[in-house]
């Protein structure tokens, strides 16, 4: 779910944009900082929503920009916990299966939230679900489920300043925001399942 | 950086899709759909930065294909809102039925906490009731009639920008 947070931030003007309206500069400048990052303990960041005030630019020595203080509201995306969501299932692992959004990705669903008479079969990488004897439900890759949302974790990123770095370990970085989500109640899981 | 209120107010999936479209509009990001010469004239602003641009569509995509996306003016929001008054829930939850649209009891369920000891059944049939009224379910044939005004109405909404 959305939400906006009011945010304080001390921004740099450059100087080409001094001809521009302060209120345009300003939006923009606090658009390229913040649109699609993840505030930390906050959530992922969209796009500013409104400013709400403008303080009087400062100079710094030896430094053509004015550096302004800006109060404005964020929309920012920040599911709390309970809520329920839809989304894809982007990967079946043995630990459990990651679920995308389109705009966020960093969502996993840990073996033990799913529901009872849950296992993974390796052969078709695919999770199955039991409810009785008889029926086999199976949750497949792109296939459109419903889940809670149980947990939210987030890691301080530092910058990166490591050049030489291969492909492997930067995909297994940590992200910065991850949510934990379940499938352990009705109406979680496939959608299909339960019209 | 500081954040003076982490949850000023919560927004609708409603809301947060209508605020980017018109960011669309006004930065000429709505892609070309041909034969719209007055379109090319005018140039993409890229003032806000790429990630600006990404994070728009993707989160518009994804509302788009979302049940929210079935409510389509405001006095619709209002009317379905009003009606959920009504009843004996929770902000976030008939933020939740708003977002979802639930079409089926057991997805209804879902969203509100212990709903079978708080809502009989009548109460719950009756908001699905509601839901189906206001936000009739789609069948294939209409769906593609709905695209084409989506379109028109799109279109005439650029004109209405340009004519500015």
């Amino acid at each position: 779910m959305f939400v906006l947070s009011k945010i304080t931030d001390l921004i740099r003007i450059p100087p080409h944009s001094f001809n521009e309206p302060i209120e345009v500069s300003v939006r923009n400048e606090l658009n390229k900082k913040f649109a699609n990052k993840v505030v930390n303990n906050l959530g992922l960041a969209v796009t500013v929503w409104d400013l709400i005030d403008i303080k009087d630019g400062l100079l710094k020595p030896g430094d053509g920009g004015s550096f302004v203080e800006v109060t404005f509201r964020c929309v920012v995306w920040k599911p709390f916990v309970g809520e329920v969501l839809t989304g894809w299932v982007s990967q079946c692992t043995a630990e459990g299966i990651k679920v995308r959004l389109g705009f966020f990705d960093d969502i996993f669903v840990p073996r033990n939230y799913f529901f009872e008479n849950c296992e993974f079969k390796p052969t078709e990488k695919a999770w199955v679900w039991r409810p009785d004897d008889e029926t086999e439900l199976y949750i497949d890759v792109n296939e459109k489920i419903r889940f809670r949302i149980e947990e939210e974790v987030f890691v301080n990123v530092k910058a990166d300043t490591r050049e030489n770095e291969d492909e492997e370990t930067k995909a297994n970085r940590a992200p910065p925001y991850a949510i934990l989500a379940s499938c352990q109640t009705d109406g979680m899981g496939c959608i299909s399942w339960w019209d | 950086m500081q954040i003076l209120n982490e949850r000023d107010c919560f927004l609708s999936n409603y809301e947060v899709l209508k605020h980017l479209e018109e960011m669309k509009l006004k930065y000429n990001w709505t892609e070309d759909k041909g034969g719209n010469d007055n379109r090319k004239k005018k140039k993409r602003f890229t003032g806000g930065g790429i990630e600006l641009e990404v994070i728009t569509n993707e989160v518009s995509d994804y509302l788009k294909n979302s049940p929210c996306s079935e409510i389509k003016t405001d006095e619709d929001l209002a009317k379905i809102m009003t009606f959920l008054n009504g009843f004996d829930l929770v902000k976030v939850e008939k933020l939740q039925i708003i977002n979802c649209l639930p079409r089926t009891m057991v997805h209804l369920y879902s969203l509100i906490e212990e709903c079978d000891q708080r809502f009989d059944q009548e109460v719950c049939e009756k908001i699905l009731g509601k839901i189906e009224e206001l936000f009739p379910s789609e069948e294939p044939h209409a769906e593609q009639n709905d695209n084409e005004q989506e379109e028109e109405e799109e279109e005439d909404q650029f004109q209405d920008a340009e004519n500015e």
